[in-house]
């Protein structure tokens, strides 16, 4: 009896070993899933994206009720914004025609013309992270439609987040508000292009810092993706909302408003990161 | 405390298991409160240990535990390792404690959320970066405990009076309790 006991209690400090272990190995994602989560994928997901269609319409039911002291608030804000924005538009009208005219510059200069987005995929959001310590959420789009690790995944508003595991037809993302994604960036809107890294945090505020310690960025400008690192270059981020000059670090550090309301994301696209061939 | 004639065949409790991943991970996410949402499968593992015993809690963590880690998790075997230990605890701890007193469940809730919460931070600290433990003590854990701790409560009393009533059907004058 004494030695069941015995090889049991190895056995428990084994198991445990294998289990963390295992959690050291898998964690920051991993390239292929094996075939019993896929096989248990196939099962569960298209069951999620019905029931998940029903969460969302009782989650769009509940929201305006619960948020209806804002409402007032945010009428005036959008108003404000709607006659920025018509100011905006006349300003891109003017732009857009100064910019056909130096397309049709470029092909008769017969330039190398930049690829801009075109391999995306759309698909639906069919379940949200269980636990509160991350942001991530499930697609209904796997490798089967191309999906690859750290793949892009945006909506209308901008940059929603990373492809961090891929399973036939699913796909786990985690968004830019997790505290895990770094996202090299680039300021637009201030004299010259600054350079840097942003990422989330547990109460989900993005923040990060500017390479050039003597930056000179402005509350309201615009940050997109740089295009160094997994993600393609110019991918809207958000705007940002304070700066903060750190003097210890001789760095300028940013918190940055998101222009995608992560409350509600139902759709997204992933844009299919390209494969480097080695033959090339 | 709860007797120990009362059980439930694998079969059923894979399938609950099952139903409350999809449930969580779709539905329930509709009710956070000031983005925190109650943590349905730690308040499943806690439930069925206290009132099915340890053969059916460490069944419902282990396989609990992988659906959470598969689909929705940063790393395989997190949220299944924390959830056995925290089924052991409840077999330890909670099964004698507890004799029927819902605030004791709600005690035993609100004391596996912050183990829950030690422990995942434990696990992240090593395997992630820039994980601060006031955050999450004062964003997350509050709220949860609150969350949870309601839960527990409503779900408890819920299953006690099916499980009454389907065992008075099948023999007679009984209470599970």
């Amino acid at each position: 009896m004494e030695n069941y006991n015995r090889v049991k209690r190895w056995f428990i400090i084994f198991i445990a070993l294998v289990v963390i272990t295992i959690m050291g190995l898998t964690m920051g994602g991993r390239e292929r899933v094996t075939f019993v989560e896929n096989a248990v994928g196939a099962i569960v997901t298209p069951i999620q994206k019905g029931v998940y269609g029903v969460g969302s319409f009782i989650g769009d039911k509940i929201r305006p009720i619960v948020s209806i002291w804002k409402l007032e608030d945010e009428n005036k804000s959008l108003l404000a914004e709607n006659e920025s924005l018509n100011a905006r538009l006349i300003e891109a009208q003017l732009t857009n025609e100064e910019y056909e005219d130096l397309k049709s510059l470029q092909t008769v200069l017969n330039y190398v013309d930049e690829h801009g987005v075109e391999d995306y995929i759309t698909c639906n959001v069919i379940g949200k992270d269980i636990g509160n310590w991350y942001n991530m959420f499930m697609i209904d789009a796997g490798t089967k439609d191309g999906v690859t690790k750290y793949s892009a995944v945006v909506n209308g508003n901008g940059l929603v987040g990373l492809v961090y595991e891929v399973g036939y037809n699913w796909a786990k993302v985690v968004t830019v508000i997790d505290n895990k994604t770094s996202i090299a960036f680039e300021v637009l809107g201030a004299d010259q292009s600054y350079d840097g890294m942003l990422h989330g945090s547990v109460n989900s505020i993005i923040s990060g810092e500017l390479l050039d310690a003597h930056a000179k960025v402005n509350v309201g400008d615009t940050i997109v993706t740089s295009g160094l690192g997994v993600l393609a270059k110019g991918i809207h981020i958000g705007s940002i909302s304070q700066v903060l000059y750190n003097e210890d670090d001789l760095l300028t550090e940013i918190i940055v408003e998101p222009s995608v309301n992560f409350k509600n994301i139902n759709r997204v696209f992933v844009i299919v990161k390209e494969e480097v061939e080695d033959d090339k | 405390m709860i007797s120990n004639d009362i059980t439930i065949k694998y079969r059923y409790l894979f399938l609950i298991i099952v139903a409350n991943f999809i449930l969580q991970s779709t539905i329930f996410q509709a009710f956070k409160v000031n983005q925190v949402t109650a943590n349905f499968t730690l308040v499943l593992v806690l439930m069925i240990t206290i009132i099915y015993g340890i053969e059916r809690g460490l069944f419902t963590a282990v396989f609990a535990g992988l659906f959470t880690d598969v689909f929705l998790s940063m790393a395989i075997g997190l949220n299944l390792f924390i959830l056995v230990i925290i089924a052991f605890l409840m077999f330890l701890l909670g099964r004698p404690l507890f004799t029927g007193n819902k605030w004791t469940l709600v005690l035993l809730t609100v004391f596996s959320t912050i183990i829950y919460h030690l422990l995942y931070f434990f696990f992240m600290y090593f395997l992630y970066k820039g994980v601060s433990f006031k955050l999450v003590m004062t964003h997350i854990v509050p709220m949860e405990i609150i969350l949870n701790a309601f839960v527990c409560y409503v779900a408890y009393s819920l299953a006690i009076r099916l499980l009454d009533r389907y065992y008075m059907d099948q023999k007679g004058d009984y209470n599970v309790r």
